[in-house]
């Protein structure tokens, strides 16, 4: 099993396996991390897309050097999303998740929908937080990025990240509270 | 559900995950294109159709930028390939007007040649004309053309005396 060094390293040489092992490891915390925050899964979808697009035009210009490969896909999601902003408003709906991917038993209706809407209102809750706390938050919990990486993708500090995460974490709680999905 | 910790509520979304079907069409498609950082018209094309937002990416930035550095050294390189059309063509009126003023002055020259000659001629004829006058001869007069001439001049017709008067002293 090649590493990831390897992986990128033949990348750069045009070698699209090598990416493509790469795509299947990063796509889907990646997509994951643009549909909370886009809230569309069409979107989401095209951000994605658009996201490793530029990643293997662009793994040329990628250098190690201490910078996690993670980071730098990461980056590049931030940005699109930031794009997306600029010009398409947030929708917040529940149609974001999609029917086949919450719930494992199939047969339990009333547990699905529950779900649902309980992912929908912990979305809700992230959504209304900054910029920088929804993506520390969903990189950290949700991603399980560590604090190196994360202060890598957006251009902060390690300790930056830790304070942002605080107030984040904070604010979170009182926005879920505000809507019954936890009690004092 | 209330007890649990922050954190995990928050972990639930790790629940959410791509569609297989669009994974498997994406990374067809992206590793499908090349891997150089080539603006080709048509992956600009599908991404602005895909996502119209993004017209105002640096991309499409750069796009038009780089046609506006091409109109700019287009324009300036035909200005500038004009300019020296033009000063050909100066330069080439230029010499035909120097050809033409050359062959001017040559003919101004020529012309003041012939008249000055043709002077001299004239000068000439009225120097011995006058020359001969003064010396009141009148070999230029001879007898028998005028006397040829007298017999051409009818001098009962009516004419005026005044003519004939110097007809008359001509002719004795």
């Amino acid at each position: 099993m090649q590493s990831e060094k390897e992986l990128i390293e033949k990348s750069k040489t045009g070698d699209s396996g090598s990416f493509g092992v790469l795509y299947d490891k990063y796509m889907p915390p990646i997509y994951r991390f643009i549909l909370v925050k886009v809230g569309h899964k069409h979107d989401a979808e095209d951000l994605t897309h658009q996201v490793f697009l530029k990643a293997w035009q662009n793994i040329g210009t990628y250098a190690d050097e201490g910078h996690p490969f993670s980071s730098w896909l990461y980056k590049i999601a931030n940005n699109s999303v930031i794009d997306h902003y600029r010009t398409k408003k947030t929708d917040i709906s529940i149609e974001w998740i999609p029917e086949e991917k919450v719930g494992s038993n199939e047969n339990d209706i009333p547990s699905q929908v529950d779900q649902e809407i309980n992912l929908d209102k912990i979305r809700i809750g992230i959504m209304k937080l900054e910029q920088d706390q929804q993506s520390v938050l969903l990189m950290k919990f949700v991603n399980d990025l560590s604090n190196t990486e994360i202060s890598e993708a957006l251009g902060k500090s390690e300790g930056a990240i830790r304070v942002i995460q605080h107030r984040a974490l904070k604010q979170l709680k009182k926005n879920l509270e505000d809507q019954g999905i936890i009690t004092t | 559900m209330n007890n649990k910790p922050l954190t995990s509520h928050i972990k639930q979304l790790k629940l959410l995950s791509p569609d297989a079907e669009f994974h498997a069409r994406s990374k067809a498609e992206i590793l499908g294109s090349s891997s150089l950082k080539l603006f080709s018209a048509s992956s600009q094309v599908e991404l602005i159709a895909k996502n119209p937002q993004t017209t105002w990416t640096w991309r499409v930035l750069a796009l038009t930028g780089a046609f506006a550095i091409f109109t700019i050294v287009a324009v300036g390189v035909t200005k500038l390939l004009k300019n020296e059309t033009d000063q050909e063509k100066i330069t080439a009126a230029s010499l035909d007007s120097i050809n033409i003023k050359e062959e001017f002055n040559k003919l101004n020259i020529n012309i003041q040649i012939a008249e000055i000659k043709y002077q001299e001629v004239v000068d000439q004829t009225i120097a011995s004309a006058l020359k001969e006058v003064s010396e009141t001869k009148t070999n230029h007069l001879n007898q028998s053309v005028l006397e040829k001439e007298k017999e051409n001049i009818i001098f009962n017709e009516a004419s005026n005396p005044e003519i004939d008067k110097l007809l008359n002293e001509i002719t004795l």
